[in-house]
């Protein structure tokens, strides 16, 4: 008995070892064996992106053309196996872990600039392109890509348009959904499409911005046409310096309801700040409790009275000090500073778990509060740097991954904070996306209803699931329910009703 | 499936208020009468109104104001006209959130009379705004001047409340500004003509009136005017709205090409931006005025008339074709051209800055005239759309013009969603 088992398990083994050859020979025949991954030690980098996640893809491809993953996409049909778009692998929800192995598609070779229009204000790239690289391209002429993640020095374009990614500038500039005109969209079947017309125009449904956000799930972004945006002719950069979060906060509610939106409004708190200055020698008072970093920007004469309009409520609202950036290179330091922010927390704690909710802005104030008593019950430091004239929120829990204890006191904290957050009118993320991550924090926001219907439509694109599966939707109990929704609405689709 | 066959139904079945016999007239769709009319209160009422029908596979088209209803082809089958207007609750506003959510059967100017009373508001051109509902608007997605610069529903709607065509009632999105939590089924729904659900409930960020909103046209030649509109656009004036206005094509009868600019700012900012207006209109021998309050109010309503299929589809044809900006010049002397040798007479209005162009042809022998512009028109532009057209036209061409190559995904997500094509059957692109 024993022996046949044995027999079998490795019968089964040299099996699978020769699907597995064949898998890889075919998929050098496709792109270049210089562009395949399959050795277990090489694949160990794509294990895993910027969340806390990982597992193992059975190959890598690094494609150039939309041809070979077309014919990337059509191989993984045949042998049945998952397909995961990848671009940078910054993804803080887990969106590009090959959680159930497959093959890992990696956009980092179709990495050109396809064209460039200024006159229609526009740009095509392959979705490899990192997001920076645009707006450093185009910025002679005057113009630049307005979506800009903290993560913009290394991200790509096709990421961004998975997660629909925000960034500061996104408060008046709209996240990348505003940004994007049409895509070109390899569907999980292997065929192609355009996902609007051919002035970047819907026509019919709105698949583009449909597409956008749905998180590598819906097909693989081969090309994408950006917007691009006039700079402006004017930009001031204010650092308000406050004694409490609760001070900043409150002044956030106040630039808001007074109908000002700027071009940034971030909040980081004294952790944040002294991590920071430690780290860059950006310009931060490392005594601060808060500060708000404020940009303004548009024409010469408006932005001066904004700077004093926004001032001025900043002063009222108890800031002992506002900064204004005084050259482009002061500014530039601020910035950096903030777009470091993640990166300086690595200072004051070996990880840190990035919470990504949102609330509506009257309701910052006592969020943060709450935040901070969660930081005491959890008896783990959180350091807030984020979005706020959004409402994003960003508490870091910084904690320490060898210590178990401590693993399971930041996701409770994390996840109180989220049911906190839902509460009070908000969602769980505002531009991380759900992946693998909050997988579970999905449930508190929508009904099996709700998510049958994303589910539905899921499957319209993706009927069998094997692009970027297990993502979004709830894992076990949840996911079941989903499925009987979903097999409910397959009856009916047969013209049987539950009586 | 001809109405005559589906067996009789009771009335009294579908939970709600209702119309029958000579009364659903005025709820009639492009001359197609429903046999009943729903007049539901309640966002429960519509569920089960749509559960109703589903189990007896009646066909039901939504209906809001009914000033949108042109578009499209006429229905295949009408059943049950579903009157949205009961809806009408305003369900919360926030003014230092800067949201507001809706029901979907609000007017237009019931919305903008309630931001109005905190100094905001939604920067939609509609026509007939006390009967267009917002739930039609959005479904419809029929974008005006103030596109450009403020942006329209796609860039405001943050969340929906659906009811789908067997009942199930779901939402998406949420009441905040930013949000990546599940699929944006808000865009799915957007421009969808009701086709795939029933819009309950509509949230929206709402912007800040700005203190000055100015109104300025300029006249000159036309290819200077396209092209002061193209610096226009690329500039950093941010001007709210880049029209181009055709001979002929508003109420004051105004013989030449004009190009009608909204300005809004701060003092000093919109002064900024008049002067730099002025001075770019000068460089390009073209002339500035600035209109008054009313003579701005009518224009723009004017133009939102114009791109507004309800007003004239008994006289003519209203077209929309969308381009690159650059391209506008090349459409424009395109369409012009066109309905000059086929004998029809032709006006003009194009968000400049968009590329977007709508043209509205009449003449007397509509019919066989169109059909070779349309043939040409399509065969040039993948994106031309008829949004209204005289009943026996329909019936000759595909509205739509060119089928996109993400067709096949619509016809499955309607398959999905509506597996029995009984919302607006057959009066979206390509039939479905
Ligand atoms: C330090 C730091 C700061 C950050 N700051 C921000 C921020 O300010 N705002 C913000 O929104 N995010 C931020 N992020 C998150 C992350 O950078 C963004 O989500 C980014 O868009 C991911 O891009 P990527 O190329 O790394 O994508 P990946 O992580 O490789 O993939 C992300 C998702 O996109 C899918 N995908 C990738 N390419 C394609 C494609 N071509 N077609 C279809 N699907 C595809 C993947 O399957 C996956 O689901 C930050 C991350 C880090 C580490």
């Amino acid at each position: 008995m024993l022996q046949v088992r044995g027999l079998l398990s490795t019968m089964v083994l040299e099996e699978s070892k020769s699907v597995h050859n064949d898998l890889i020979s075919q998929l050098q025949n496709i792109v270049g064996a210089d562009s395949v991954v399959s050795h277990p030690a090489e694949l160990l980098v794509y294990e895993y992106d910027a969340s806390l996640d990982r597992h193992l893809p059975a190959a890598v491809v690094l494609p150039q053309t939309t041809q070979q993953v077309v014919e990337i996409v059509k191989l993984a049909n045949r042998f049945d196996l998952p397909v995961v778009p990848r671009g940078s692998g910054t993804g803080l929800s887990g969106g590009a872990i090959a959680i159930k192995g497959g093959i890992v598609i990696v956009t980092t070779r179709m990495n050109h600039i396809l064209s460039i229009d200024y006159a229609n204000r526009r740009a095509t790239v392959q979705p490899g392109v990192i997001n920076a690289d645009l707006t450093h391209y185009t910025e002679h002429a005057g113009f630049f890509y307005a979506p800009d993640p903290s993560s913009q020095k290394v991200c790509t374009i096709g990421g961004n348009v998975a997660e629909n990614s925000g960034g500061p500038h996104c408060l008046s500039y709209g996240a990348t959904t505003n940004h994007i005109l049409d895509l070109e969209l390899v569907l999980p079947t292997g065929d192609v499409i355009h996902t609007s017309g051919a002035d970047g125009d819907q026509h019919g449904l709105d698949l583009t911005g449909t597409v956008v956000g749905s998180e590598g799930t819906f097909g693989i972004a081969t090309e994408v046409t950006v917007r691009l945006t006039p700079l402006p002719e004017d930009t001031q950069v204010l650092l308000a310096i406050f004694r409490s979060v609760d001070e900043a906060s409150n002044t956030v509610s106040a630039i808001i309801g007074a109908g000002i939106i700027p071009a940034a409004l971030e909040m980081m708190d004294g952790l944040c700040c002294q991590a920071i200055e430690a780290a860059y020698h950006a310009g931060y008072p490392p005594d601060a409790g808060a500060v708000l970093l404020v940009e303004l920007d548009g024409l010469r004469e408006a932005v001066e009275e904004l700077v004093d309009q926004v001032s001025t409520i900043c002063r009222n609202h108890g800031a002992g000090e506002v900064r204004r950036a005084r050259s482009a290179a002061e500014r530039a330091a601020l910035w950096a500073g903030r777009k470091g922010a993640l990166g300086a927390l690595g200072r004051l704690a070996p990880n840190y778990y990035i919470q990504d909710g949102v609330v509506p802005r009257t309701k910052l104030p006592e969020t943060l509060q709450f935040v901070e008593q969660v930081s005491r019950d959890i008896r783990l430091p959180i350091a807030n740097v984020f979005h706020a004239g959004d409402g994003n929120l960003h508490p870091n829990i910084l904690f320490d991954r060898q210590d178990p204890t401590n693993i399971e006191r930041t996701l409770r904290g994390g996840l109180e904070i989220l049911r906190f957050c839902v509460e009070k009118g908000g969602v769980v993320s505002g531009e991380h996306g759900i992946g693998l991550e909050k997988r579970e924090h999905i449930a508190f926001l929508y009904t099996t209803e709700d998510l049958a219907v994303m589910a539905r439509l899921r499957d319209c694109f993706n009927p069998r699931q094997l692009f970027n599966p297990d993502k979004i939707f709830p894992p076990l109990r949840g996911c079941g329910e989903v499925r009987d929704q979903r097999v409910a609405a397959r009856l009916a689709k047969e013209g049987i009703y539950a009586v | 499936m001809p109405s005559e066959a589906t067996p009789p139904f009771d009335l009294t079945d579908f939970g709600c208020p209702s119309l029958s016999g000579a009364a659903t007239e005025q709820f009639s769709i492009q001359g197609v009468a429903p046999r009943v009319v729903l007049l539901p209160t309640t966002e429960e009422e519509v569920a089960a109104a749509l559960k109703a029908a589903s189990a007896r596979q009646l066909t039901l088209a939504p209906y809001g104001g009914g000033t949108l209803q042109e578009i499209g082809y006429p229905p295949e089958v009408l059943d049950i006209v579903l009157s949205t207007r009961g809806l009408n609750r305003i369900i919360t506003y926030e003014p230092a959130d800067l949201t507001i959510s809706v029901q979907a059967g609000c007017t237009l100017a019931q919305i903008s009379a309630a931001l109005a009373a905190h100094g905001q508001m939604l920067p939609f051109d509609a026509a007939g705004t006390d009967r267009a509902t917002i739930g039609g608007l959005v479904a419809a997605n029929l974008t005006g001047p103030r596109r450009f610069g403020t942006g329209s529903y796609r860039d405001l709607l943050i969340g929906v409340v659906i009811a789908y065509a067997d009942g199930t009632v779901a939402k998406a999105g949420g009441q905040v500004v930013k949000n990546v939590s599940g699929y944006d089924l808000m865009k799915l729904h957007l421009g969808a003509l009701g086709t795939l659900g029933v819009l309950l409930r509509l949230n929206f960020k709402v912007l800040t009136q700005r203190p000055v909103d100015i109104t300025t046209v300029i006249t000159g030649p036309l290819n200077a005017l396209l092209s002061l509109a193209a610096t226009l656009a690329t500039s950093q004036l941010s001007l709210d709205s880049i029209e181009l206005l055709g001979p002929s094509s508003l109420r004051d009868e105004a013989t030449d090409w004009r190009l009608a600019e909204r300005i809004t700012g701060s003092q000093a900012g919109a002064q900024r931006k008049l002067t730099d207006l002025h001075r770019l209109a000068d460089s390009h021998g073209c002339r500035t005025t600035t209109l008054g309050a009313t003579e701005a109010q009518e224009l723009w309503q004017d133009c939102a008339s114009f791109i507004s299929p309800g007003t004239a589809s008994n006289e003519g044809v209203l077209i929309r074709i969308s381009v690159q900006p650059s391209g506008l010049s090349n459409l424009v002397s395109t369409v012009t051209s066109l309905a000059h040798s086929n004998n029809l007479d032709c006006s003009v209005v194009a968000h400049a800055g968009d590329g977007t162009l709508f043209a509205r042809l009449a003449g007397s022998d509509l019919t066989a005239a169109f059909r070779p512009l349309w043939e040409s028109l399509t065969q040039g532009h993948a994106n031309a759309l008829i949004l209204a057209a005289p009943g026996n036209l329909k019936g000759e061409v595909n509205l739509w013009g060119q089928l996109p190559s993400g067709f096949d995904l619509m016809r499955r997500i309607k398959a999905e969603f509506d597996p029995h094509r009984l919302l607006n059957r057959g009066r979206f692109i390509g039939h479905l």
